[in-house]
């Protein structure tokens, strides 16, 4: 036991890893600028990081079971877009319809899994490529953007539309400046619970890691892996909708390039959470560190004020130490699994007597 | 017999089904759009595919390995940028423009000097992927991160206008009447097709996207493969930056973004596998012609530039269905093809094709 103890601190060193990132870019911004620890600035990276922790949420669902969903930044563009249209009058440029918010909302948000159906059955039933359909997908999607749009930003909506994205919930107010609780930021944290309980803890989810480790596998094994891939595909697009809906709401207002490229920088974030993008591996609540880690470096570095042209630079740099961290970490767990195995055999039968317990 | 020889003849058909969307979509666009089928135009898709073929080559290689290099599209901005930088004369930054260092290199010695460059980046990005096996995703993305931000860093995000005529020779200049990144580009590919049908590192290429413990387990490197096909996909990348900087005889900002999105696309619509160790150059070709044939019907047609996106999209969409249909067929005909993959599939198919 006593050479198990401080191995076992390590092994959960090991495995959280994302996390150890996390709290690391946190101490190491705060010890580089006073004004990251400010009350403003932390209410600001979670608000910041909402629209895209929802982009993640859905590619880190069909990473679990192996496959791609590269329109999901078009499909956030395109939603609020669409409800902008809706919402507005005709001489702000919308269809002049001016419905109900909440109607345009679930307008919206069946919209997006509209789109995901499409994806899911093109995938699945027509059996197209899962990346190309996407790819392609990404240019529909964002061409019909620029197609209905007026050609210009929408903005100025109700405020039963803003809200989700751009409300608060509590304003403290210190000597430093105002922390804000915003709705989205609380909303963003729901989300990733109920997609950690989903994946984690119901008969679903284990599906989706069964499709994602062997989908041959788990055919055999009964399941309906194009069921499973269809309705993940369209939890990826409500989660595109719900991203257009914070963002639209954040800005309270709607342009065409809404989310456009940020697709590379979204896989970025959901890979070194742990997902992997050949299915099976990684979990929901990783993710979302990996969302948190980005946002921290967003904000980080602009607070520094670094020229926008070299935060692209650090930005890399600090994902390539991240993702060498990451290998190292690899190469540990492998060494362990081989201590572990030959301790498994009868060349190791002290370690075994004392491991087992 | 007769049912025999129609199986082969579908089998065939599908083997080789991108060439058969491709004879469809010459003969819609030729009969339905006036002028498509003139000379000039012809070598207008040629033209405007070559820098997309030049770096589809090098994305090959590296899906065929069962890897992807996101950063391709970097190199060619800061390819670009490095090498207008170093041949402009100094001037004083505006808001439009920026100059060069001032020490207006010739251009012999920047256009070796800018391919070590990409093949520097393609080694830098190998070795943390084999190496320190780092996730080739994140590797090469971040890549892509640096990359850009170095350009935009070095240019501070202007134009550089007035590249020397050398320099633009390979990809503005023409020999005989036929432009020369044309002809470049068909050779890379009759090169790289060569290479990857009949030498061993072409072989080797195929059984390390197979299988790669397979691959360590029969006795050669793989780590070395897979950096030498990110130091040929850097070295094209810097190619393609060269042909499009000469093109457009000035160096922009944004030179690059978002081609990697095409470039995938063709390469997979030619029949490159994500999954490694499919695929092959020449049908990768097929795939580029294909890209660069729809957007020059889109310019030709006057489509609403709004919409431009949206059309091409859904022309690739269509392509796809009617490609899938393919694998459908050759997944009922079952018998005539091994179902369970081993090592030496992809060999057998490089030989073939």
């Amino acid at each position: 036991m006593t050479r198990t103890g401080p191995n076992r601190l390590v092994s959960l060193m090991v495995d959280n890893l994302i996390w150890l990132f996390v709290i690391s870019a946190f101490i190491a911004f705060s010890l580089l600028s006073d004004r990251f620890l400010s009350p403003y600035n932390l209410g600001n990276i979670l608000l910041r990081s909402a629209a895209f922790g929802m982009l993640v949420l859905s590619q880190a669902y069909t990473f679990i079971t192996g496959n791609f969903d590269l329109s999901v930044e078009s499909s956030l563009g395109l939603t609020a877009m669409f409800a902008a249209l809706m919402l507005v009058t005709s001489e702000a440029g919308g269809w002049g319809w001016q419905l109900n918010p909440i109607l345009v909302i679930a307008l919206m948000l069946v919209l997006g899994g509209a789109i995901g159906l499409f994806n899911g059955v093109l995938i699945t039933k027509v059996g197209v490529n899962n990346l190309l359909v996407t790819i392609a997908m990404l240019f529909v999607l964002r061409g019909a953007t620029y197609g209905i749009s007026p050609g210009t930003s929408i903005s100025f909506f109700p405020k039963e539309f803003t809200w989700l994205g751009g409300g608060t919930l509590a304003r403290v107010v210190t000597d430093n400046g105002n922390f804000v609780l915003s709705v989205a930021g609380i909303f963003v944290i729901l989300a990733f619970l109920v997609g950690h309980i989903h994946t984690r803890y119901t008969q679903f989810g284990r599906n989706m890691y069964a499709v994602g480790a062997d989908a041959d596998a788990a055919r055999a094994a009964g399941i309906n892996v194009d069921r499973v891939v269809i309705i993940v595909y369209i939890i990826a697009g409500v989660c595109a909708a719900f991203a257009g809906l914070l963002q639209a709401g954040r800005l309270n207002a709607a342009t065409p390039t809404m989310g456009a490229n940020l697709i590379f920088a979204v896989h970025g974030a959901a890979i070194i959470g742990g997902m992997s993008i050949y299915g099976g591996r990684g979990n929901i609540i990783g993710a979302f560190g990996g969302v948190l880690l980005w946002s921290i470096l967003d904000t980080g570095l602009n607070i520094m004020g670094v020229s926008p042209f070299w935060i692209d630079v650090s930005r890399g740099l600090l994902l390539l130490f991240a993702v060498l961290l990451d290998a190292l970490r690899v190469r540990y767990q492998h060494n362990v699994q081989v201590r572990m195995s030959l301790a498994d055999t009868t060349i190791g039968l002290e370690d075994k007597a004392h491991g087992d317990g | 017999m007769q049912t025999l020889d129609r199986h082969h003849l579908l089998e065939f058909l599908s083997r080789h089904f991108i060439w058969v969307v491709l004879i469809a979509t010459v003969l819609v666009f030729g009969l339905t759009i006036d002028g498509y089928l003139r000379i000039s135009n012809i070598t207008n898709i040629l033209i405007t595919g070559s820098v997309l073929g030049v770096m589809v080559i090098g994305q090959a290689l590296c899906l065929m390995a069962r890897k992807l290099d996101l950063s391709a599209e970097g190199t060619v901005s800061l390819v670009a940028v490095t090498a207008a930088w170093l041949m402009l004369p100094y001037r004083e930054t505006d808001l439009a423009q920026a100059g060069g260092l001032g020490i207006e290199l010739d251009p012999l010695i920047v256009i070796p000097l800018i391919l070590l460059l990409g093949t520097v980046i393609g080694f830098v990005n190998g070795f943390m992927i084999m190496k320190l096996n780092m996730n080739f995703f994140i590797v090469t993305l971040a890549m892509q991160l640096v990359l850009r931000g170095l350009a935009l860093a070095i240019s501070s995000g202007a134009i550089m206008p007035g590249t020397p005529a050398a320099f633009n020779w390979l990809g503005g200049g023409r020999v005989a009447g036929i432009p020369v990144s044309v002809i470049a580009t068909i050779g890379l590919y009759a090169v790289f097709g060569f290479v990857m049908s009949r030498m061993q590192f072409g072989r080797k290429v195929y059984a390390v996207g197979a299988n790669e413990d397979a691959a360590r387990a029969s006795g050669f490197n793989p780590a070395r493969t897979v950096i030498l096909v990110y130091m040929v996909s850097g070295f094209l990348a810097a190619l393609a930056g060269w042909m499009l900087l000469g093109r457009l005889e000035a160096s922009v900002p944004n030179l690059g973004v978002g081609i990697t999105l095409n470039v995938v696309a063709a390469a997979v619509i030619g029949g490159v596998s994500l999954k490694g160790g499919e695929g092959s150059i020449i049908g990768a070709f097929a795939g580029v012609l294909f890209l660069a044939m729809v957007n020059n019907a889109l310019n030709l047609m006057n489509v609403d530039p709004l919409w431009v996106n949206a059309v091409r999209g859904l022309i690739i969409l269509v392509a796809l269905v009617i490609d899938a249909q393919k694998s459908r067929y050759r997944g009922r005909a079952g018998p005539a093809e091994p179902k369970v993959k081993t090592g030496a599939e992809p060999n057998q198919k490089a030989a073939l094709s």
